[in-house]
């Protein structure tokens, strides 16, 4: 095998890279400047060097805790639980949310045989547990796994005090009325507001 | 009956399951009233403002239409006939639906079709909101799941030696089939599972009753759970694999759940 198949080959192992993404990619960066080449995978070994998941809250980081569970000017009565690192970063594009979080990676699928001990759940309960936190959002996913998180959660945490709550689900904007499933319809009606 | 051969063909159908595939797509997998086992790629429902995302959630009953692909078949369109919002919001309710969505998915075959087990699977998922316990309807599922795809087994005659089996304890053989009577039972070489003579009356009424009747039951602990273990070890053996569910339905339900009369 040559260099430019290996480098095919090697690429198609990223999720939705398939065969013909691949080529085109490795045929790219054939074209590439040596230096632009060197620079892409010197900063694919530093971070596979240089990340790790914070032992607070699991989000990936450089530093160890990560900046958002070190960070004084967050509220720390606030926790948000999410399902991947990705959705950390969907929130803080916001603007909106300044308290902490709790990544799961991943959610309970019972399908797939993904229980409550094969994400980072238990964690979370000992987290709230110990921590000092008046509201506990459950930002999983909008879906039967998501859902099924949720409600596991606020099963193991309903003997406490602590506010718990979802975020509100419902139309997306921009989304016309008349192709909204009838779940979205349910919900975004119960969720209604005066205006 | 549409051929699956059509370049677009549609059914009703329940939302097995769904992976990721590339940037924005799904490949989803249902159990359909027309053609058993459908595979079909739903393309951008990732994406926030997808019209089928919502549609195409897990357990929903839909209608869909699926365009014959070359490597696989996508969906054109699909529009939910029922979103069992009555079971989603239930942790032992969403526990005992997936159960029974893996084992109609351990079973079906693409293009295939099992209309009578899609019945089956459709009327137990209606009936599970209302349900007060849930061992005779796994029970009876499981029965009629092996019954309907072609995996019955054999529980009035021996499988060595056909004899009519008298009322007495026997062994259950996976790779028979059935039953095997106590002596041939003796010198059988392969697994078998010692099984009661309660459990195997109960294992007939389950399989000539009806899903009312099997609710009415009263059936002590120990032969409940001792049927429970041999019907999960034989659909282990047909299907080919562990169901994955029971792990979390187990977690919620409970593998000891008792009937009513077992809780006095």
């Amino acid at each position: 095998m040559n260099s430019i198949d290996n480098l095919i080959n090697e690429l198609t192992r990223f999720q939705g890279i398939g065969a013909k993404t691949a080529q085109r990619l490795a045929y790219h960066l054939v074209r590439m400047p040596i230096e632009d080449a060197k620079a892409i995978a010197q900063a694919i070994i530093e971070v596979k060097d240089n990340i790790k998941f914070c032992s607070v809250c699991f989000n990936i980081t450089e530093v160890e805790p990560c900046k958002i569970c070190t960070s004084h000017g967050r509220d720390g009565e606030s926790l948000c639980v999410v399902e991947q690192p990705l959705d950390v970063v969907a929130f803080e594009k916001t603007g909106v949310y300044k308290g902490m979080y709790h990544v799961l990676h991943g959610a309970i699928s019972p399908i797939n045989g993904i229980g409550p001990q094969d994400i980072k759940l238990n964690e979370l309960i000992n987290r709230v547990e110990a921590g000092s936190f008046n509201e506990i959002i459950l930002a999983t996913n909008v879906n039967l796994d998501g859902e099924a998180t949720a409600m596991y959660v606020h099963q193991m945490l309903s003997k406490s005090d602590i506010k718990i709550t979802r975020p509100a689900r419902g139309l997306p904007f921009g989304g016309d009325l008349e192709y909204a499933d009838q779940t979205t319809l349910s919900r975004a009606f119960e969720g209604r507001q005066n205006l | 009956m549409v051929s699956y051969k059509s370049t677009i063909f549609e059914t009703k159908a329940v939302v097995i399951r769904h992976i990721p595939l590339g940037e924005a797509d799904r490949l989803v997998t249902f159990f359909s009233e027309k053609f058993g086992k459908v595979r079909a790629i739903a393309r951008g429902v990732r994406r926030y403002k997808s019209k089928m995302a919502g549609h195409l959630d897990t357990l929903n009953l839909v209608t869909i239409s699926v365009g014959k692909g070359k490597g696989i078949d996508v969906i054109i369109e699909v529009d939910t006939l029922n979103d069992y919002s009555k079971i989603k919001g239930n942790l032992k309710n969403i526990s005992l639906a997936t159960y029974l969505s893996e084992l109609v998915e351990g079973v079906s075959v693409e293009e295939s079709p099992n209309e009578t087990l899609f019945d089956m699977f459709v009327s137990t998922l209606d009936k599970i909101p209302d349900l007060d316990t849930y061992k005779g309807v796994l029970r009876y599922f499981e029965i009629k799941l092996l019954e309907y795809s072609g995996f019955a087994p054999e529980l009035n005659n021996c499988l060595e030696c056909f004899q009519v089996l008298l009322p007495s304890d026997h062994y259950f053989s996976n790779d028979s089939g059935g039953l095997i009577c106590f002596t041939c039972g003796r010198l059988f070489q392969g697994s078998k599972f010692p099984i009661k003579k309660n459990t195997i009356k109960l294992f007939r009424y389950l399989q000539k009753n009806s899903q009312e009747d099997s609710l009415a039951l009263i059936v002590p602990e120990t032969t409940a759970n001792e049927l429970r273990y041999i019907l999960n070890q034989y659909i282990k053996h047909v299907v080919g694999k562990d169901m994955k569910s029971t792990k979390f339905l187990d977690l919620i339900v409970g593998n000891t759940e008792t009937s009513n009369a077992d809780k006095s």
